[in-house]
């Protein structure tokens, strides 16, 4: 036996044990490679000895050892299923763009609470918003909406940040120098204004969309040399970029 | 996914021990279609920093009768030619 006997949790245990029957088909697999019949594992049960502990938000069990009395005794069984048995008594599998709630920034309790109710995905949880399922009722701690959509937003665009590929300098028509930035995922939110500063001044901004940004600068803002260009592009995001100019355009 | 390191010598992983409990072999024409074992086990649950866990086994260590229970944890397998559990509803 090893030397520390640390408390488990259950669902690891399973994890663990369905890792082990797997390797158990793949050794049996193996081995009836040169016989007529292959094998597999169709039933298992377990019938533990362990000590429960409540933490008070988790249960632990922590196994008997040899010669130690007063355990409880915990039954597992695990059958094998076809794979149209799995597709119908499981979740659907994270669709591309779910969001995790570990993820999310949400109080710990209620991450807790809605696991415990099945919902691990920010999808589930609108999808129980829109069946208006009244969550409060089975989380301890009432559930902001509003904090929840601005977290969400926050994770989704931390998945899609901003990129600035290029920047382009010219002289605009009244002697204004504008820069001409174009990259990905720029300005993507459609109800906010991007800001920018350069050299710490606030600029106004000519265009901006997903792919391109171009603010026009009064004459003397942009200076020869390194000039650091700041922009807010939404509440979650803020570029800092720096635009080192030789000789400005069109300067005499 | 812990890779057993800290196995106990006097264990094997769960999977090994288990594997190990068919005897695949064709003897004069019979072969084994189906094993059910019910066992005494060894149980070593080794937890990692990260939650997870490994289980090792092996079948009870000692066999001398004494009032020490050496393997207090029982394990029930059925092991059957894949056609019949394809075959199964």
């Amino acid at each position: 036996m090893s030397g520390s006997n640390e408390a488990w949790r259950l669902e690891s245990f399973v994890d663990a044990l369905v890792v082990e029957l797997d390797k158990t088909r793949e050794t049996l697999g193996v081995k009836a490679m040169n016989q007529p019949l292959s094998y597999t594992v169709k039933d298992m049960s377990m019938d533990l000895q362990i000590f429960p502990t409540y933490s008070g938000d988790e249960v632990a069990f922590t196994t008997a050892q040899p010669g130690e009395a007063g355990a409880s005794t915990i039954s597992l069984q695990l059958s094998a299923i076809t794979d149209r048995q799995v597709r119908e008594s499981s979740k659907r599998p994270p669709a591309p763009g779910d969001i995790s709630l570990a993820e999310v920034e949400l109080d710990p309790e209620v991450k807790r609470d809605l696991r415990k109710i099945g919902v691990t995905s920010v999808n589930e949880l609108q999808r129980m918003e829109e069946r208006d399922v009244n969550l409060n009722s089975v989380v301890r701690k009432q559930i902001d909406f509003g904090d929840l959509a601005d977290s969400i937003r926050s994770v989704r665009r931390s998945k899609e940040p901003p990129a600035v590929r290029s920047a382009r300098l010219s002289r605009g028509a009244s002697g204004e120098t504008i820069i001409a930035m174009e990259g990905d995922d720029l300005a993507v939110e459609p109800t906010f204004r991007p800001i920018a500063t350069v050299n710490g001044d606030l600029v106004d901004l000519v265009s901006f969309g997903r792919t391109q940004l171009t603010i026009s600068c009064s004459e003397g803002v942009l200076a020869e040399g390194d000039n650091e260009i700041v922009m807010v592009l939404d509440p979650y995001s803020v570029v800092r970029v720096n635009v080192r100019s030789n000789r400005l355009v069109g300067a005499p | 996914m812990p890779e057993y390191l800290e196995i106990d010598e006097a264990l094997a992983p769960l999977h090994e021990h288990l594997g190990g409990l068919v005897p695949i072999d064709e003897r004069d024409g019979a072969i084994v279609e189906r094993v059910e074992v019910t066992m005494p086990i060894e149980l070593d649950v080794l937890s990692e920093s990260d939650g997870s866990i490994s289980l090792a086994s092996s079948p009870p260590l000692y066999y001398e009768r004494t009032g020490f229970r050496s393997a207090p944890h029982r394990i029930r397998v059925v092991i059957v030619d894949e056609q019949e559990l394809i075959g199964s509803p």
